[in-house]
């Protein structure tokens, strides 16, 4: 059952009850106290009557007692008109006794001076009986009083039917004005509910709009929310996902092409009846190629081990560093007619691993020679600064835009979109320097202009100098 | 004997299929970047193009998308996704192929999608033996040899990858298919008997530990 179907019948069925119940007890005690009223009148005329017989009946039977039947008729006559019957005995003998009940109905009188009093029906008829045994010395006079009560019982019907009426049309009333508003405080929840659907189909983009102040606004605009930090959060895992996927990608591409080659190569030489220099040429190939596949699968093997660790601290010297990675460069730099410099005024120490700050700076310095054209300057730069120690390479050569800044360090990103290998190099290089600066606890960062050159520098603050 | 294009950024690869392509008797050109390659596609007559879908300056899809719709291309890339694969095809391409391939069914592939445009050759002459590779004929100095199916299958393989060693396995593989479950003497049985008929004794070698060759220097029209 729905939520304001419960509310609903909860409450028309408590209402209806309480209207109900209270209805009755009302009526009970009403009824009740009407009853009191009217048999206390009845009660009265008895009393006065009774006194008056009994004076009567005392003087009667001091002069004349034979005469008392005389009495008992007179007054008889009398109350009849008044709507009272009467019955009187006298011992075993009834004096009177017309009235519409049988005289086995007459309840027992009491003791002298006593009375009782009830309620009698005969044909469907009801009676108030009230007998008194009088205070008159000699045989027992009693003195019984059958008042027509059935009034009473007709306008308590009545009263009861009314208000049995009165109460249904209540209770419709309600029901027709409860429904209406149940319906209506629940609308709210209706589309919330719809709202949540949309959320549960994967539209995080549904919002339930505007809002009532109550607590279901407040959920409302809780779960609004609520929904706007999934979609955020959903998109951002989408946006990783798409990236993981490009990465294989790329990594895939990366590494079919030279097992192509290598494959394709040792085949050819296999099948075909080559002289030796087409032998030779085949065979350069595969060992070129096959050292691509080398360098490139040792570079993924340390940035996935280098992930998340944090290189040793040890003392390394600035200097060496620079002049190491000058030399390891100098062959490639002497055939590309680009000059390296090392700039290190200070003796300089930062801590770190060595192999690692030596790759990374490589990786650098090459990727600054091979940007720049015949005649360019390379420089290894260290020095002391007030945030700490900075190492920087800079070249002049080809620089780089925007965009391509944007994704540097991203793994396989290169600025030329169909990869090719003239310019040398995967793409991972900077991705492995990021990793490495990270695992020291340092900062890359760049800054180029297009056609001016580019500025790579590392920062080695004071808290990462004492191996934190 | 195809004049093929073959639009490839990696050197190593270009040569690599620019050799074997030589050596089964077709002419190829070598382009190494989109424009280039669309370029010579515009200006040359090429029975087929080789096309990286990832081509610098200019993807794959978007030269086939440039050229007319009849010229047979056939792709070649190392993305083998689903949806990519779907791409490819949709655009219209009369194969795809993926990295790493084996050399042999790049071949195949070339000669299955020449055969379908009717740019293979219809006769191919090698020593005395003129073969009509279209009616399945074989002739001799003129005069026709008859040849059991089997014989030309064995033969066509052999032609397509001609100056190419193959191992008995390879041959039962591509000349009596995957199910076969013979064995490869049967290869030695019918290299004897194409011998014998088509007088090819020097022609088709033996090479030493791994199969046979046949020799041609390209003499086809």
């Amino acid at each position: 059952m729905k939520f304001w179907q419960k509310a609903y019948t909860a409450t028309l069925v408590l209402v209806a009850a309480t209207l109900v119940l209270s209805g009755v007890i009302f009526l009970q005690i009403a009824r009740r106290a009407s009853f009191q009223a009217e048999t206390g009148k009845f009660l009265e005329r008895q009393h006065s009557v009774a006194l008056r017989f009994t004076e009567d009946a005392v003087a009667v039977l001091l002069r004349k007692p034979a005469a008392l039947a005389q009495l008992a008729k007179n007054y008889e006559e009398t109350q009849k008109e008044a709507g009272t019957f009467l019955c009187i005995t006298q011992g075993e003998e009834t004096l009177v006794a017309a009235m519409p009940l049988p005289k086995e109905a007459i309840p027992t009188a009491p003791e002298e001076g006593q009375r009782t009093h009830a309620v009698r029906t005969a044909n469907g008829q009801h009676y108030f009986v009230v007998t008194a045994q009088l205070p008159i010395e000699g045989d027992a006079i009693i003195l019984t009083c059958v008042f027509s009560i059935e009034p009473f019982y007709t306008q308590w019907r009545e009263t009861t039917r009314v208000v049995l009426l009165l109460g249904a049309c209540v209770i419709a009333l309600l029901a027709l004005v409860l429904y209406f508003v149940m319906r209506s405080l629940s609308r709210p929840l209706e589309q919330l509910a719809a709202v949540a659907q949309q959320w549960a189909d994967g539209n995080y983009a549904a919002r339930s709009g505007k809002r009532t102040r109550d607590e279901v606004g407040q959920l409302a605009m809780t779960l609004d929310n609520m929904a706007a930090k999934v979609e955020q959060n959903v998109s951002e895992l989408e946006g990783m996902v798409e990236e993981k996927q490009q990465l294989v990608d790329n990594l895939s591409h990366e590494l079919r092409t030279p097992l192509t080659a290598v494959r394709g190569y040792a085949e050819y030489i296999q099948r075909t009846s080559l002289t030796e220099e087409e032998t030779l040429e085949a065979t350069d190939y595969i060992i070129s190629e096959a050292s691509r596949l080398s360098a490139m699968s040792e570079r993924l093997l340390q940035m996935a081990t280098l992930r998340g660790e944090q290189a040793r601290r040890r003392p390394v010297s600035v200097e060496t560093l620079l002049r190491n990675t000058a030399r390891s460069i100098s062959v490639k730099a002497m055939a590309c007619s680009v000059s390296v410099r090392v700039v290190c005024p200070a003796p300089l120490t930062i801590y770190g691993e060595a192999p690692l700050l030596e790759s990374l700076l490589i990786n650098l310095a090459d990727n600054a020679v091979k940007s720049c054209k015949k005649g360019g300057k390379v420089r290894l730069c260290g020095e002391q600064t007030s945030n700490g120690v900075r190492l920087a390479v800079e070249d002049n050569g080809a620089g780089m835009d925007g965009e391509t800044l944007k994704n540097l360090g991203d793994a396989f990103y290169r600025p030329d979109k169909a990869r090719s290998r003239q310019n040398g190099g995967a793409g991972l290089g900077l991705a492995l320097c990021r990793s490495i600066a990270e695992a020291h606890g340092a900062a890359l960062q760049f800054s180029s202009a297009v056609d001016k050159g580019t500025t790579v520098s590392i920062l080695f603050t004071a808290s990462q100098q004492h191996g934190d | 004997m195809a004049h093929i294009l073959i639009a490839e950024d990696e050197k190593s690869i270009s040569e690599l299929v620019l050799r074997n392509l030589r050596l089964v008797g077709h002419t190829a050109t070598q382009a190494f970047d989109g424009v280039e390659a669309l370029h010579l596609a515009e200006s040359q007559s090429f029975d087929l193009i080789l096309l990286d879908v990832m081509l610098p300056r200019m993807s794959g899809f978007e030269i086939k998308q440039a050229l007319p719709q009849e010229q047979p291309v056939i792709f070649v890339t190392a993305k083998s996704d689903l949806s990519s694969r779907i791409a490819g095809l949709g655009y219209g391409a009369d194969d795809y192929i993926i990295k790493p391939f084996e050399i042999l069914e790049l071949l195949a592939r070339v000669e299955a999608v020449l055969r379908r445009t009717y740019k293979n050759t219809a006769q191919i002459t090698i020593g005395a033996a003129t073969i009509d590779v279209n009616a399945r004929r074989a002739y001799v100095n003129g005069s026709e040899t008859v040849l059991t199916p089997q014989e030309f299958a064995l033969l066509e393989v052999m032609l397509c990858n001609r100056n190419l060693a193959l191992s008995r396995e390879k041959l039962l593989e591509l000349a009596w298919g995957f199910d076969y479950e013979g064995d490869t003497r049967t290869v030695d049985v019918h290299v004897q008997r194409l011998r014998k008929k088509l007088c090819l004794e020097t022609e088709i070698e033996t090479v030493y530990k791994l199969g046979y060759r046949l020799n041609s220097k390209g003499n086809e029209r």
